[in-house]
């Protein structure tokens, strides 16, 4: 079964080459382990780190900001309603009162002998407003008091000249100009009007924010930023200046509700509400107003000290936080041209839906407003709940995986063990598994090793015995050096023990056996050299490769510089089965997907040997 | 006697496809006999020795070597034989010395007295590497491996293709001198002299199909003379036409004529010849090249009809 002649004489051939490959792989190792060990892994983790950070407030941001813009074109097209609708009504309830009054003023004139009204001495008389809490015939009834009682008396008059006389009735025709006139009731309701929505648009937001969150109240922080973002669009009566101010920026122009009175009042209000002219109007201001508001509200000093705060954990100091830049001013450009591109967004996919709605792809406006809201919703990214509260833990979610990465089995584990450390092991292989069998009967050197009586399955089982020994005596040194290494190498922040190296050479020795075994079946398969090492080495070289591209897609790099869909190559490759996360990290998958290696090493020799004892050998 | 019989082939096809390998091939080599095998490149030469050897598998029929079948004993077989292949590679192992001591441990050897004996027969330098070594030197440090064992059966498979005539002449020799200490051998080659020079009998095969196995007596002492004469006198050269002789060839501007002619006919042929005026008389003499292509044609022609 076994030749020690020929063991002996496949040491002589290949013993050099195993030298050479052991000992680079061990210094490989050892240099791996060394400086990987020295240090250089903390500043790759901080790097990570940063750009994790970087980039999960960078996104939630421009989420927010989107949201945000959201709220404040929502809002101020609901303030609009608001307005429009109360100020018709304040207008037509003015009007009736006014009415009214005017009635009440000419009764008083038909009573009168002289033709004018004695207001002054029937100011009880004049009609109260029904609704006594509209600001509009409030008003007006004060105005009429006030005029009522400026109505000039003749007692004041000394009617007995000419001149007293004169001056009486020019007084009295001045007193009846100056009745309130009609504008009044525009004036008002406008004023009213303004005042009403905005308290009603107070109201709105905190239905919104209930939308969101059904427990949230007035004081909710979500509440408060609705209301925020909107009210700072709109700035109703300059309230909200010190939102521009406090960072130099020009403070808006008033919110116009000069057009709507005068589109209320000339009755086509409606149209032009649903205008482009409006809409575009809207957006211009929701893109600055929530813009600032979010720069605002993100820059200022309780903010910063939260996400601080929160991050302190995984090692962001002050220092760190304010080097990401995010302040008042970088943070409203990221989101004003974050609005402005989501903006032409959807004008851009809604203007296909119209298209398609044209083309009459829709069988009704229905169906066509529907796809609209759809695809608003789509394009939307809906983040619902505070933002505050909800940053760090984003952020500090997205740094969990990195605090957790463990750079040095990384690099030690998945860079070395898994593939750097195997590809000398594998050209080793690739080379001795051929000389052993297929270069020897491709010559025809193995004539003589058959013609001294020795059976095929010896040859075979000597030849398999010698790449398997060479090969665990390689995993064996490596695992020597590793620990040499190990114990010379002071890390403190790696799940790396005694165990896991040991656990790792074994893993490696698995796969090095199952690669030894498909070249030994190609070398016992095929007679011609060249045929034989294309396809067992062709293939064992692709294995590598993948590994190699497949670890960018893994698992193992965190997510923001993984690049997943070289995911895929991970399926392609035996070498996969060599689980070192699982090794890490202490689970006990690794064990079944080495059982799974051996077998196939094990099938792979045991099935070549099979083919070259039946086969026909030129020799 | 069966036991007389070392190697015997019995109806032995292996076919490549396209006409390619052996076909129903048939011999017997028996104990002490020196046999040489003869056919053009690529005729079956090799694969029959395979055969015999147990490295491929017959398609149909079998090869015994002392009564074992080939591939089901090939390790027993190759005990009892030394065997020189035809291209000659040496494992990995530097030089002629590791080599021939990396198989004296193969085959359990501890006596080095008849490696020491054919080294300098052929006065081998093993100390050279394998890899630099002459077609010739590889050719020699193979047939030390192959006999330093003492086996009972040699088969060589064109052991002396690319060696100068010297070199030949004492490879020869050493294999002939196995042969009278009784040993089986085997040996094929192209080279029809040597075969001729050495052997007891010869196989000749051609396209995979045996069709001749002669003993050199037989063709040595061949019953069928050949004569070539050349008359002085065109005359004469037209009389002798007329007579009944076999005539193989005419060269008019020569007046020359070869016939055959059976030994017992040798007189009457003299008889004919008497007062001619010859200018020679001389005899082809046969040899195995003669015969093989004389064979070859036949099988042709047979296969003609």
């Amino acid at each position: 079964m076994f030749s020690k002649s020929l063991f002996k004489q496949s040491c002589k051939a290949n013993g050099l080459m195993w030298g050479i490959v052991t000992l680079m792989v061990c210094f490989m190792l050892s240099c791996v382990m060394v400086i990987s060990g020295g240090g250089s892994t903390e500043s790759v983790a901080t790097g990570v780190t940063d750009t994790i950070v970087d980039n999960e407030i960078k996104c939630s941001l421009k989420e927010r900001a989107i949201t945000y813009y959201n709220y404040s074109n929502d809002g101020e097209a609901q303030f609009d309603n608001y307005y429009v609708n109360d100020f018709s009504s304040d207008v037509s309830e003015g009007t009736v009162y006014y009415q009214a009054v005017g009635a009440w003023v000419v009764s008083l004139k038909e009573e009168s002998l002289t033709g004018i009204p004695d207001c002054y001495n029937n100011v009880s008389s004049i009609p109260t407003p029904v609704d006594n809490t509209s600001t509009v015939t409030t008003s007006l009834y004060s105005d009429f008091v006030k005029w009522c009682k400026s109505e000039p008396q003749a007692s004041s008059y000394d009617l007995t000249t000419l001149e007293g006389q004169k001056s009486y009735s020019s007084d009295l025709s001045t007193w009846q100009n100056t009745m309130p006139s009609t504008t009044l009731i525009g004036t008002y309701s406008a004023t009213s009007a303004y005042i009403s929505a905005t308290t009603k648009l107070s109201e709105y937001c905190l239905t919104l924010a209930q939308k969101e969150d059904s427990t949230a109240t007035s004081e909710s922080t979500i509440t408060k930023e609705i209301s925020g973002t909107i009210f700072v669009s709109i700035n109703p009566g300059n309230s909200f200046d010190n939102y521009y101010t406090e960072h130099n920026l020009d403070v808006p122009s008033d919110y116009d509700v000069t057009s709507l009175v005068t589109h209320t009042l000339s009755g086509d209000i409606t149209t032009y509400l649903g205008s482009e002219e409006r809409i575009s109007y809207y957006q211009d201001r929701a893109t600055n107003g929530s813009a600032v508001f979010l720069a605002y509200l993100f820059s200022n000093k309780e903010a910063k000290q939260t996400m601080i705060d929160a991050l302190s954990n995984y090692g962001i100091t002050e220092e760190r936080y304010e080097s990401y830049g995010y302040d008042f001013d970088t943070i409203n450009h990221l989101a004003q041209s974050t609005n402005v591109g989501y903006q032409s967004q959807i004008d851009y996919e809604l203007s296909l839906i119209y298209k398609d709605y044209v083309d009459g792809k829709y069988a009704s406006i229905d169906e066509y407003n529907k796809a609209v809201e759809a695809k608003k919703i789509e394009v939307k990214k809906d983040s619902s709940s505070s933002f505050l509260s909800n940053l760090p833990t984003e952020v500090s979610e997205a740094l969990e995986e990195v605090g957790q990465m463990d750079v040095y089995s990384l690099i030690v584990g998945s860079v070395y063990f898994k593939m750097a450390g195997l590809l000398l092991p594998i050209i080793y292989i690739i080379m001795a598994a051929n000389n052993l069998i297929s270069t020897q009967v491709d010559s025809g050197s193995m004539a003589y090793v058959l013609s001294t009586s020795v059976k095929r399955s010896t040859v075979t089982f000597t030849q398999a015995s010698y790449l398997v020994i060479s090969l665990l005596a390689m995993s064996l040194c490596t695992m020597i050096t590793s620990f040499i290494c190990f114990a010379n190498v002071k890390i403190t922040n790696t799940d790396m023990s005694y165990a896991t190296l040991a656990l790792m050479s074994l893993g490696q020795f698995a796969v090095l056996f199952a690669i030894a075994g498909f070249n030994f079946m190609t070398s016992c398969i095929f007679d011609r050299q060249k045929n034989s090492m294309s396809i067992g080495g062709g293939l064992s070289i692709f294995f590598l490769v993948a590994t190699m591209l497949g670890l960018f897609g893994s698992e193992q790099i965190p997510s923001v510089v993984r690049f997943d869909s070289l995911n895929y190559f991970n399926y392609v490759t035996i070498i996969s089965l060599f689980d070192i996360t699982s090794i890490v990290n202490g689970t006990t998958d690794f064990i079944y997907k080495m059982v799974i290696l051996f077998a196939v090493g094990i099938i792979c020799f045991v099935s070549g040997s099979l083919v070259f004892k039946n086969k026909d050998l030129p020799l | 006697m069966k036991n007389d019989v070392v190697i015997k082939v019995d109806n032995v096809t292996k076919d490549y496809g396209d006409k390619k390998g052996v076909f129903n091939e048939s011999f017997e080599i028996k104990k002490g006999q020196m046999v040489g095998f003869v056919g053009t490149n690529g005729s079956g030469k090799t694969t029959t020795i395979r055969s015999i050897l147990g490295f491929i598998k017959t398609t149909s029929g079998h090869c015994y070597v002392n009564g074992l079948e080939s591939w089901s004993n090939s390790s027993k077989i190759l005990k009892k034989v030394g065997y020189v292949p035809g291209e000659i590679s040496f494992p990995d192992l530097g030089t002629g010395i590791a080599f021939i001591h990396s198989q004296a441990e193969f085959l359990h050897l501890k006596n080095f007295d008849r490696a020491n004996y054919l080294i300098e027969k052929l006065q081998l330098d093993p100390r050279a590497n394998l890899k630099r070594m002459s077609k010739g030197m590889k050719q020699k440090t193979a047939l030390v491996a192959a006999l330093m064992d003492d086996p009972e059966i040699i088969i060589l498979d064109e052991p002396t293709t690319g060696l100068d005539p010297l070199m030949r002449e004492s490879f020869l020799e050493i294999i002939e001198e196995e042969h009278k200490k009784g040993k089986t051998i085997l040996m094929s080659s192209h080279m029809f002299e040597e075969i001729e020079e050495t052997c007891d009998s010869v196989l000749l095969i051609s396209n995979g199909h045996l069709i001749d196995h002669v003993s050199m007596q037989d063709i040595t002492h061949h019953d069928i003379k050949e004569y070539k004469i050349e008359f002085n006198k065109k005359n004469d050269y037209k009389i002798f036409q007329k007579e009944k002789y076999k005539i193989t060839r005419l060269q008019d501007e020569y007046n020359q004529v070869t016939v055959q002619i059976p030994k017992e006919q040798i007189e009457e042929l003299f008889k004919s010849l008497k007062g001619m005026d010859l200018k020679f008389i001389s005899e082809n003499p046969y040899t195995l090249e003669k015969h093989f292509i004389e064979k070859i044609k036949n099988v042709n022609e047979e296969g003609g009809k």
